[in-house]
């Protein structure tokens, strides 16, 4: 029993040989993490989470063309704001005049079994109306994208493969090939060239059982305020010749504005400032 | 038409405007409304005209630091009730926004509840009947001249109205094709609507809690009825106006593709017309509620019910309205051609008087900012009731609006 102290101070130059060793183990471990070939959830995740601010506003210009190249025009204003995972989003649309004044609030969560909150301020009524969040697969304004396509859609409600190394217009590109886990989706699959030095989506496909339905590409993404970003992107339906241009300008992000904004008491202001 | 605007507001305005900068010129200002004009035509013969104008709205709206001011003024051509023409001040107010307080003052149309054509909290602005119900619900409303002060919370949002002018509903006039008929050959007193904007003014409160997966507000008006009830004075009939509580709740939430939704009114007090051997009012409570299921099945496919009972409590005999009415509604709507054409049909109908009202319209957007609408309002059912006394008016409709 005397004797059990001496024992411990024996096992002092052995910890300080696990730790010297753990030490030198460590990069090697790190580095094999680093060599480890990445998965396509881990690239869409990584899209999922590019960094983006805190908050961002900024106008958006969509411009629809139909078959005949005819273009009608909608123009809103955008602001959004991350609490964690979750988003607070708001929406005030400008144009066409007939629906100038209507605004849209959603608080959007990453949970995919978690719908939705969204309000929806209609000027000619006066009155915030609740709708549901479950209708993710509708299109946005008559456009070409859903709201699913517009970001709304959980990175694992659908399984990621990646499928190989592709250059789009000179940049490389992860490609990677997604499936709906459920059946919940317009798509039976998508097809998504991912930029590596971005980790944004510069081109995606969009199949169902019949064939390609739509292609997204992005027209012009560069750094803004530090944070990369998509200020033009187009989405072709092919089956029925109609294109969707979305233009982003008067882009800020981090802008400071506070939560209270977020609120239906500032869409049914009938004007956003 | 619509009153001009009381001293107090006058005063008020000038005192805020005292805080904007000048020049007013470097004011960030908007102009934008519409143009309309919509005719609808008997299907039964003789096929008359049984609404006809053309309407321009003319909205400026300006912003400076933390004010907006909108104006929105009618240039009205009402083409058969002549009456109804002219120029009138739809809305005008100025706003300030301070962080989570908002400031309204002017005039104004205030709209609760989240019910679809039928009002069982939304009591504030009144309802201008003169063409009936044929007209879109939201153009009926009429503004009131009111302050309106909103204060936005994380534990809710509060609004309190003060409503010092009275503002009385619009019944259809004697020339119209929707008059519902008068007092016989009785003569009627001259109307002695509320005055008093400090003894006789109107006040409300509302409390509105946003949460996820659920809304709920709760309200008190202290009002007037918005149209006089009438008893005998001498040879000829009094108008009477009388003051009554009502106590409001309301509940949404959403289920999955479905809104849930419901709203429940108390009135104290409200006045009743009755009529025995003559004309006499009544001192009445009255319970409204209203429940009704929204589904959003997607593909642009709206599909909306409701189911409403007012009761009359204590209502005894003699009364000209029947002392519980049950009415059902119905809205279904389809959005084509990316939103270019959308097919709607609402409907009312009452359960116990077995007569009703579907309205059919198809709405065409040929280019951005100009609407084509085409619409058929059907009235069926006994004469007896609110939409069979007009079974005979049966319509086809048709309006063009531009927007700018």
């Amino acid at each position: 029993m005397l004797n059990q102290p001496g024992k411990k101070y024996d096992f002092i130059p052995l910890i300080y040989f696990f730790s010297i060793f753990i030490l030198f183990l460590s990069p090697l471990a790190k580095g094999k993490a680093v060599a480890a070939p990445l998965t396509g959830r881990d690239i869409m995740v990584m899209v999922d989470e590019a960094p983006d601010g805190d908050d961002r506003k900024s106008t958006i210009e969509m411009v629809l063309i139909n078959r005949r190249n005819k273009k009608r025009v909608r123009m809103m204003s955008s602001f959004g704001k991350d609490y964690g995972k979750d988003t607070k989003k708001l929406m005030g649309f400008k144009k066409p005049m007939d629906i100038k004044g209507t605004s849209f609030l959603s608080w959007e969560y990453d949970d995919p079994s978690r719908d939705d909150d969204k309000w929806l301020y209609m000027p000619a009524l006066r009155k915030v109306r609740r709708i549901s969040g479950a209708s993710t697969n509708d299109y946005f304004m008559g456009s070409d994208f859903t709201y699913d396509d517009m970001g709304d859609r959980n990175v694992d409600e659908d399984d990621h493969t990646l499928i190989g190394d592709e250059a789009v217009n000179g940049h490389d590109c992860w490609k990677i090939k997604s499936v709906p886990r459920e059946d919940d989706s317009l798509y039976d699959e998508k097809i998504i060239w991912v930029r590596k030095d971005a980790h944004k989506t510069i081109k995606a496909e969009y199949y169902d059982a019949q064939g390609l339905i739509k292609t997204y590409t992005v027209e012009d993404l560069r750094e803004h305020q530090g944070f990369w970003t998509v200020f033009k992107m187009k989405m072709e339906n092919h089956r029925e010749k109609h294109t969707t241009v979305m233009t982003l300008s008067n882009l800020e992000y981090n802008t400071g504005v506070n939560d209270g904004f977020f609120s239906v008491n500032t869409i049914s202001r009938g004007h956003l400032r | 038409m619509n009153k001009a605007l009381p001293p107090v507001f006058i005063i008020l305005a000038m005192l805020i405007f005292q805080g904007l900068p000048r020049p007013l010129m470097a004011m960030d200002t908007e102009f934008s409304g519409f143009l309309e004009t919509r005719h609808n035509a008997q299907v039964k013969s003789p096929n008359d005209i049984l609404a006809s104008e053309t309407l321009a709205r003319l909205e400026l709206t300006a912003c400076r630091g933390n004010f907006t001011a909108f104006g929105a003024v009618n240039l009205s051509a009402n083409h058969l009730l002549e009456d109804e023409s002219g120029v009138s001040l739809h809305e005008g107010y100025l706003d300030y926004v301070l962080d989570n307080i908002t400031i309204r003052a002017g005039r104004q149309i205030i709209i609760w509840g989240q019910a679809d054509g039928i009002r069982i909290v939304d009591n504030v602005s009144p309802l201008d009947y003169s063409e009936t119900i044929t007209r879109d619900f939201d153009e009926m409303r009429m503004a009131v001249d009111a302050l309106n002060l909103k204060y936005a919370s994380g534990w809710g949002d509060v609004q309190l109205l003060w409503i010092p002018v009275y503002k009385s509903g619009e019944q259809p006039a004697k020339d119209s094709p929707w008059y519902l008929g008068g007092f016989g050959s009785n003569k009627l007193l001259p109307k002695n609507e509320p005055d008093d904007p400090f003894k006789e003014s109107e006040l409300a409160l509302r409390y509105t809690l946003y949460l996820s997966g659920m809304d709920l507000a709760f309200s008190y008006l202290y009002t007037w009825n918005d149209f006089p009830c009438y008893q005998r004075s001498g040879t000829a009939l009094e108008p009477v106006y009388d003051r009554m509580h009502i106590l409001g709740a309301e509940f949404s939430k959403p289920l999955g593709e479905f809104v849930a939704r419901t709203e429940a009114a108390y009135l104290a007090g409200s006045l009743v017309q009755g009529y025995g051997n003559d004309y006499f009012t009544a001192e009445k409570d009255r319970v409204k509620w209203l429940t009704g299921l929204d589904w959003y099945p997607g593909n642009d496919w709206t599909l909306s019910w409701q189911y409403t009972q007012s009761h009359i409590l204590d209502s005894g005999s003699g009364l000209t309205e029947s002392g519980c009415t049950k009415t059902v509604t119905f809205s279904v709507s389809k959005d084509l051609f990316r939103e270019k054409l959308t097919l709607s049909a609402f409907g009312y109908m009452d359960i116990d008087v077995k007569d009703g009202l579907v309205r059919l319209t198809a709405e065409y957007e040929f280019i951005d900012n100009l609407e084509v609408f085409l619409g058929t309002d059907i009235f069926a059912g006994d004469r007896t009731g609110a939409y069979g006394r007009y079974k005979d008016n049966t319509q086809v409709w048709t309006k063009i609006k531009y927007h700018f």
